[in-house]
C-alpha cells in the first residue's frame, strides 16, 4: 500500500470514529431534553419489569430489625464488637492527636452538623410525620380537593418534588413487599382507614395507598471522594438531611392537595427496591441504586400516597452488564464484602439480606465493622463507581451511552476509567478550599 | 488579475478531498481533547486533565510535524522542477503532493 492508499482507506476508519463521536458527542444534556424517557437522557430504554429477577414465591416482607443496624450485634459478635469499638475509640483519639486531615475536630463536627435536619425526623416521628404538620388542607381552605388527571397529578408531584430538592423523581404502584413487616417492633399493616395511625401495636398504612413516590437527592461528589474520611461522610449526613426536607416538604404538598402522605427515608421499607420499580435506576454491584445521571452519587427517599398518579416504568441503561465486567467497588472495598461473582445470585449472604430478588449481595456485618473501624463510615465503593461522574466534559456522556447499547466495550471503558485516575481518594484538607457550590452539588447536572 | 497592491491574497494549495477531511477530523480530534481537558480541569480530575491536555499536545505536534514535512517536501519538489523545467509525467497536477 503507498502512502495515497493509506490515508485514503485510513480516512475511512477515522471518519467512523469521528462521526460516531459526533454523533454522540451531540448527545450532552444540551441537546437530548427533547429526546429524553421520564426524564432519562436518550440511550435509557423503559422495560416492562426490572431487570434482576424476583422469586415471587421467596419474595416477601422484611424484618427491618434483621438490618445491620437492627442486629449488628448477633451478626458480629458481642465480644468482637466490644473489641471494635475499643479499637475504633483508640484510633478517634490517636487521629486526633496526629492533627490527620479528615479526621480533625472541624471535619468531625461537619459531618455531625450535616444530619441536623435528619435527626429532626424518624418513622413517623417529627418531619416525617404521617399527619399533616402545619400546611392548610382543603378542608380547612373550605374548598374541595385536588382533582386533575393521574397525568397532570403527577406532572404536579414531580415539580414539586424538583422544587424540594429532588434530583430525579419516579412514580410507581407499591409492591407491598418492599415495606417491611415491622418496625421499631411494631407491626406494619394496610388497613381500609381514611388516616394513617399508630398505636401502641402497629403503624397502619391506609389500604389505598397504593403509589408510591420515589425521589433521589444527589449527594456531593467532592465529599465522597474524600472517604473514608469524616469529610466524605459529611456528604452521606448532608444528603440524608436534605432527603428529610424534600420528604417533608413533599408530604405537606400532597396533604395540601387534600390526600394522604406517608413521607420516609431510610425507614418504612426499602427505597432501593421502589427506586428501581419506579425507573430511577438499576441494581448495581453494589446492592444499591446506580442512576444514568448520577451514578450511585445519591440517597433515596419516598413518599406513599393515596393520590392517583400516572406510574413510570422501569429502566433499562445495560448496567447489570457493566457491573458483570467492571468489579472496581469489590476490588476498592477495604474490608471486602462486596461480590465478585460475574452474575448476581439469588442466594443471600445472610439475614441482613431480603432473599427473593436477585442481586449482588453484600456482606453488610463487614461493612458496618469497616465504618467504625475508619472512625468515619465509608463510601469508597460509590467514589470508585465509573458511574459517579459530573457532566462537565461529553466524554462521560459518550461513554455511558456507548456502554449502554454496546456493552462489548464495558472492559476497555473499566480501564480508561482507572487508567484516567478516576474515583482516586481526594484530599480532605484541600475540600475546603474547592469554593463549592450550594450543598456541595451541581444542582444542573443530567437536567437537560 | 488581482492587484496585489490593493489586496492581500490567501494562497491555498490544492489538495485530494482525503486530504482535507483528514485535517477536518483531526481538527474534530483537537477540539475534543480540548474539550475534555477542560471539563476534566473544571471536575477537579488532574490525572485525566494531564493526561487528555497530554493527547490534545502530542496530536497537534505531531500534526505540525506532518505538516511541517510535506511542506518541505513540496518547497523542494517546487525548487527541483524550477530548476529543471516542467515536470515529466504531465498528467500530474502541479504542486499537489498529496502530503500534509
Amino acid at each position: 500500500m503507498n502512502r495515497r492508499d493509506f490515508f485514503k482507506f485510513g480516512f475511512g476508519g477515522t471518519g467512523f470514529m469521528v462521526g460516531g463521536g459526533l454523533v454522540s458527542g451531540l448527545n450532552t444534556p444540551a441537546s437530548y431534553s427533547h429526546l429524553n424517557k421520564g426524564g432519562h437522557p436518550w440511550w435509557v430504554e423503559t422495560t416492562l419489569s426490572p431487570k434482576l429477577a424476583i422469586d415471587d414465591k421467596v419474595y416477601s416482607r422484611f424484618n427491618s430489625r434483621k438490618n445491620v443496624f437492627g442486629s449488628f450485634t448477633r451478626y458480629y459478635g458481642s465480644k468482637r464488637e466490644k473489641e471494635l469499638m475499643r479499637r475504633s475509640e483508640a484510633k478517634r483519639m490517636e487521629y486526633y492527636k496526629e492533627n490527620r486531615p479528615g479526621y480533625r475536630l472541624e471535619d468531625r463536627a461537619l459531618a455531625d452538623a450535616g444530619w441536623i435536619i435528619s435527626r429532626m425526623g424518624g418513622l413517623n416521628r417529627g418531619t416525617r410525620s404521617w399527619k399533616r404538620i402545619s400546611v392548610m388542607t382543603p378542608e380547612l381552605r373550605e374548598v374541595k380537593k385536588y382533582s386533575g388527571s393521574p397525568e397532570e397529578a403527577a406532572q404536579l408531584i414531580k415539580a414539586a418534588a424538583r422544587y424540594f430538592g429532588a434530583a430525579t423523581v419516579g412514580i410507581t404502584y407499591l409492591d407491598r413487599r418492599h415495606i417491611h413487616s415491622r418496625e421499631r417492633g411494631k407491626r406494619i399493616v394496610f388497613e381500609p382507614v381514611k388516616q394513617p395511625y399508630e398505636n401502641k401495636e402497629k403503624l397502619v398504612i391506609p389500604d389505598d395507598c397504593n403509589y408510591a413516590i420515589s425521589l433521589s437527592v444527589q449527594m456531593s461528589l467532592e465529599n465522597i471522594q474524600c472517604s473514608p474520611t469524616a469529610i466524605g461522610s459529611a456528604g452521606s449526613s448532608m444528603g440524608y438531611s436534605r432527603c428529610e426536607f424534600l420528604v417533608a416538604g413533599l408530604a405537606e404538598f400532597i396533604r395540601g392537595l387534600g390526600y394522604v402522605a406517608i413521607p420516609s427515608v431510610n425507614d418504612l421499607g426499602s427505597s432501593v427496591a421502589i427506586a428501581v420499580d419506579a425507573g430511577l435506576g438499576e441494581l448495581g454491584r453494589t446492592n444499591r441504586l446506580i442512576t444514568p445521571e448520577f451514578g450511585p452519587m445519591v440517597r433515596l427517599a419516598k413518599v406513599l400516597t393515596n393520590m392517583e398518579l400516572a406510574l413510570d416504568k422501569p429502566i433499562d441503561f445495560g448496567l447489570m452488564e457493566f457491573c458483570k465486567v467492571c468489579k472496581r467497588c469489590a476490588e476498592a472495598c477495604p474490608a471486602k464484602c462486596l461480590s465478585f461473582d460475574d452474575e448476581p445470585s439469588l442466594s443471600v449472604k445472610g439475614e441482613w439480606n431480603n432473599p427473593g430478588h436477585q442481586a449482588w449481595f453484600e456482606d453488610s456485618p463487614q461493612c458496618l465493622a469497616y465504618w467504625r473501624e475508619s472512625t468515619s463510615g465509608c463510601s469508597i465503593c460509590l467514589a470508585v463507581c465509573p458511574w459517579s461522574k459530573k457532566d462537565k466534559t461529553m466524554i462521560h456522556d459518550i461513554v455511558k451511552a456507548t456502554s449502554a447499547k454496546i456493552p462489548v466495550l464495558n472492559g476497555l471503558f473499566t480501564h480508561m476509567d482507572e487508567a484516567f485516575g478516576y474515583g482516586r481518594q481526594k484530599s480532605a484538607e484541600k475540600w475546603w478550599s474547592l469554593n463549592l457550590p450550594e450543598y456541595g452539588i451541581d444542582t444542573t447536572q443530567g437536567k437537560g | 488579475m488581482v492587484d496585489e497592491r490593493i489586496y492581500s491574497i490567501l494562497k491555498i494549495r490544492k489538495r485530494a478531498w482525503y486530504v482535507w477531511l483528514w485535517r477536518v477530523a483531526w481538527f474534530i480530534w483537537l477540539v475534543f481533547w480540548t474539550e475534555v481537558a477542560i471539563g476534566s480541569f473544571k471536575e477537579l480530575e488532574q490525572k485525566a486533565f494531564k493526561i487528555s491536555w497530554t493527547i490534545f499536545l502530542v496530536s497537534l505536534g505531531l500534526g505540525f510535524l506532518l505538516w511541517l514535512w510535506g511542506y518541505i517536501k513540496f518547497k523542494k519538489k517546487k525548487s527541483t522542477q524550477i530548476s529543471v523545467g516542467p515536470p515529466v509525467d504531465s498528467h500530474a497536477p502541479p504542486y499537489s503532493d498529496h502530503s500534509f
